[in-house]
């Protein structure tokens, strides 16, 4: 059987190609990723002027996370807070780029002056204390 | 279709469908939702950039702080969890579950952004993205405007603040675009700062909680009603709009400007309400054209000067109140009222008041005294027999002598033939005017002054109150007569006949619906005895029985003949003295047919005096033949003329030649007299039938 693409120019190869690129990226917003960071009981210190990443959720069961001046953290998908607390210092930046849980007994703390992003949304059963930026959603 | 033009298709369709999935459709909410057991405490600012984030609150409304909360799209929204804006743990849904803290409204680019109706804190309108501002957006803190792109205002927008706020410039010229459509202040002092500049469409109200300090410049839009106090001070500038203006307590003007412009309703000063002028140049009341002021309560001036005023001639101020007196605020001539008019209760003034335009006094007096109320030649108007009471001026330096001049009421005039200057009549109803009697004349005192001669045509009015006892009964309305009366210490009146006979017009009270007047012509302020009415006299209205005296030859009954211009009657008193007067007939000297009113009691006395052509001639005009003096004892005729040669009594006379005869009774003509008394060598020709004595 011969393949149905091989009479097509490279023109139309590139267009094929494109088309899995943006169902693939489609497909990342609307789903979460698969991986997971959990948290349970840990203390979890992002040093000044690191970059710590999770290509997936968070599941924050109890512990601490603290992100230090000049710190980055970027959560590719969703950050779910059950005890415990998160901690942003001075010009930290955090993002999430789903949604962020604080639930009943999680106090999530964004000192100033740098910000938290989450492109999803906050849904917030304890403390939420902000004294720098929180930005929420995408224009 | 060719195998790869099919799969060219679905490439295509495919590549679509991802690129609508992965850029067009929000797939995660963009929400801050904090729940019941939440707590947001937010010193920072909490900035939500998708255009339909939403703040969602179902934690109690002490779980809240904030500092700043930004909405960068275009329908940002506070509500509850499940979207609703009006439920009870809503931001912003009432006052006391206003929005803490600072909310933002700041979006760059075209698209409109559109504020949520709320109770807010502090607002700030932020970037150019055109604002959409619905009605019901409280504001109980600041309210700024930094670049922001065009502001449309729709509803009310309310300053409701329990601590004293600013409101906010907004400076646009027409429509609601950066101006303001209604405006509400409530809860607290506002304040229009110096050199901000406050504009509106629609309607302001002030409520009875929110004083107004007018430090710069406030433009009310239609319909304006205060009901708390405003100061204008630091040459702070306040407008009304082109509605009515109800101004329910105190205007005070410091040092600025309250301005009625052109184009403006009716204002109106509530029976609460004061408009007062400190005593300052700067602090000034300026009427544009055709603008209106209605005063319920009251309007004082505190600047001596009275130059700090500006009346449009068009304007009109009324005053309206009923409280007993109104004053009237004084003026000066330099700054004079337009148009004035009042109406209700009393009014009194406190100074001078001058009118430039009209005067309209409606229902109640206007008790000038000891004051003036000063016009030039406009129109004064009465309704309800209202009166100026005390001296009213006219500056007649622009006047006409063919207009009518009313003074103190409606039935008062001066119609000139020669005007003066300024004329003034002091019109004071039951006062004692100079060498009043009280059996014959009218408790009215009438006072002309006036710079520059004058001779006029005068209409006095009276009421029945200046009548207060019984007169004696000769005297009588129909005989009103007007005398130039002195004050003492030697007061004496004369009696006015500027023209022989006088031209008197009268309307009784009887036939008048509550002001009478006399009238006469030929007034003046200097010539002789019979016609001048000297500066500062009084104008006295009498109504005594004076004997009439013949001013001309002709028929007894013609008024023309008699200096009072009325045919004698039975009560009256006569002397002919140097004329020949005709009973029963006609004859050529006036050709007057109209028959004796009284043949049968002609009059009280009759003297014919010693003068040439004195002479009582008796004819008559077929039966009518037949004459009599009051049939009374004490009546008499007495004849003092001694014709110098024979009157021919064959006939009666018929021609205009004067007789020279004293008594003449012609054939067929009877005449009886109580009594008759000739003088020294008195003549009577008799040729008819003379009766002396009672039968």
């Amino acid at each position: 059987m011969n393949c149905p693409i091989a009479p097509y120019r490279p023109l139309s190869i590139v267009l094929m190609l494109c088309t899995i690129v943006m169902i693939v990226a489609a497909g990342m917003s609307v789903d979460v990723s698969a991986q997971t960071m959990t948290i349970n009981g840990a203390q979890v210190h992002v040093r000044e002027n690191v970059l710590m990443v999770v290509n997936g959720d968070v599941q924050h069961l109890s512990g601490e996370v603290r992100v230090y001046d000049d710190a980055t953290l970027r959560v590719r998908g969703t950050a779910r807070l059950f005890q415990g607390g998160w901690y942003m210092l001075l010009d930290a930046y955090v993002q999430v780029v789903n949604d962020l849980h604080i639930s009943i007994y999680g106090t999530c703390w964004r000192y100033a002056a740098g910000s938290l992003d989450v492109e999803g949304s906050i849904f917030n059963d304890g403390d939420l204390n902000n004294e720098g930026e929180i930005n929420i959603g995408r224009p | 279709m060719t195998t790869r033009t099919r799969y060219h298709r679905l490439f295509v369709a495919i590549a679509s469908v991802a690129i609508v999935l992965a850029t067009a459709i929000p797939l995660h909410s963009q929400h801050l939702e904090n729940r019941a057991t939440g707590s947001v405490k937010n010193s920072g600012t909490i900035r939500f950039k998708s255009d339909t984030g939403r703040y969602k609150n179902a934690a109690p409304f002490a779980a809240i702080t904030n500092n700043v909360i930004e909405f960068a799209g275009t329908d940002n929204l506070f509500t509850d969890l499940d979207g609703f804006t009006a439920s009870s743990t809503v931001l912003g849904q009432d006052p006391a579950w206003r929005v803490p803290g600072l909310v933002r409204y700041k979006k760059t680019g075209t698209a409109r952004q559109n504020l949520q109706p709320r109770y807010y804190t502090n607002l700030e309108n932020a970037d150019e993205a055109p604002k959409w501002i619905p009605d019901s957006v409280f504001v109980g803190g600041e309210y700024l405007i930094t670049l922001s792109g065009p502001r449309t205002y729709n509803g009310t927008f309310t300053y409701d603040g329990s601590q004293p706020q600013y409101l906010t410039s907004e400076r646009g010229m027409s429509g609601n675009v950066n101006r303001y459509n209604n405006m509400t202040i409530r809860n607290s002092v506002k304040n229009v700062r110096d050199s901000d500049e406050v504009r509106m469409d629609g309607i302001f109200t002030g409520e009875t909680s929110a004083p107004l300090r007018v430090y710069g410049e406030f433009y009310w839009g239609s319909d304006s009603y205060a009901f708390a106090d405003i100061d204008i001070d630091t040459v702070g500038h306040l407008e009304t709009g082109r509605g009515v203006s109800f101004l329910h307590e105190d205007v005070s003007v410091r040092n600025g400007d309250f301005v009625i412009p052109q184009g403006s309703d009716t204002v109106f000063v509530m029976p609460t309400g004061l408009i007062v002028l400190r005593n300052a140049d700067t602090a000034r009341l300026v009427m544009g054209a055709r603008t209106r002021l209605d005063i319920l309560g009251e309007f004082r001036n505190e600047h001596p000067p009275l130059v700090n005023v500006s009346f449009d001639s068009t304007s009109l101020v009324h005053y309206t109140g009923t409280q007993t007196p109104q004053i009237v605020q004084a003026t000066v001539g330099t700054h004079p009222y337009g148009n004035l008019m009042t109406s209700k209760g009393v009014k009194g003034a406190n100074g001078d008041v001058h009118v430039y335009t009209d005067l309209t006094v409606n229902d109640t007096n206007i008790v000038m005294i000891p004051h003036t109320m000063s016009m030039t030649t406009g129109r004064a108007l009465y309704t309800n027999l209202a009166e100026v009471v005390g001296r009213l001026r006219r500056d007649l330096r622009r006047g006409d002598t063919s207009v009518t001049y009313v003074y103190n009421n409606e039935e008062t005039f001066f119609n000139f033939i020669a005007k003066p200057d300024t004329l003034t009549l002091d019109s004071r109803p039951q006062t004692r005017p100079n060498a009043y009697d009280p059996t014959t004349d009218v408790f009215r005192k009438l006072t002309v002054t006036a710079s520059g001669e004058w001779q006029a045509l005068v209409r006095a009015g009276y009421r029945a109150s200046d009548i207060p006892s019984p007169w004696d009964p000769t005297a009588s309305e129909r005989l009103l007569k007007m005398y130039n009366a002195y004050p003492a210490p030697n007061e004496r009146a004369l009696k006015l006949t500027p023209t022989l006979p006088p031209t008197y017009n009268r309307r009784s009270l009887a036939q008048s619906t509550g002001i009478a007047y006399v009238e006469l012509f030929g007034i003046s302020r200097s010539g002789a005895d019979n016609i001048r009415l000297d500066d500062g006299n009084d104008l006295l209205l009498r109504g005594s029985r004076d004997t009439l005296r013949a001013i001309a030859s002709g028929r007894w009954s013609n008024p023309f003949t008699w200096d009072e211009a009325r045919e004698p009657e039975p009560i009256d008193r006569v002397i002919i003295d140097g004329f020949t007067v005709h009973v029963g007939y006609v004859r050529a000297s006036d050709n007057y047919a109209v028959a004796e009113r009284y043949p049968d009691s002609l009059s009280q006395l009759v003297i014919v005096g010693a003068m040439q052509n004195s002479s009582l001639l008796f004819g008559s005009t077929g039966t009518f033949n037949t004459f009599s003096y009051v049939p009374a004892a004490g009546v008499d005729m007495r004849i003092f003329r001694q014709a110098p040669a024979l009157v021919p009594t064959l006939s009666q006379d018929v021609t205009a030649t004067d007789i020279d005869g004293g008594l003449v009774v012609y054939p067929s003509s009877t005449i009886t007299v109580t009594n008759l008394l000739l003088g020294a060598d008195a003549t009577v020709f008799n040729a008819g039938r003379l009766r002396v004595g009672i039968p």
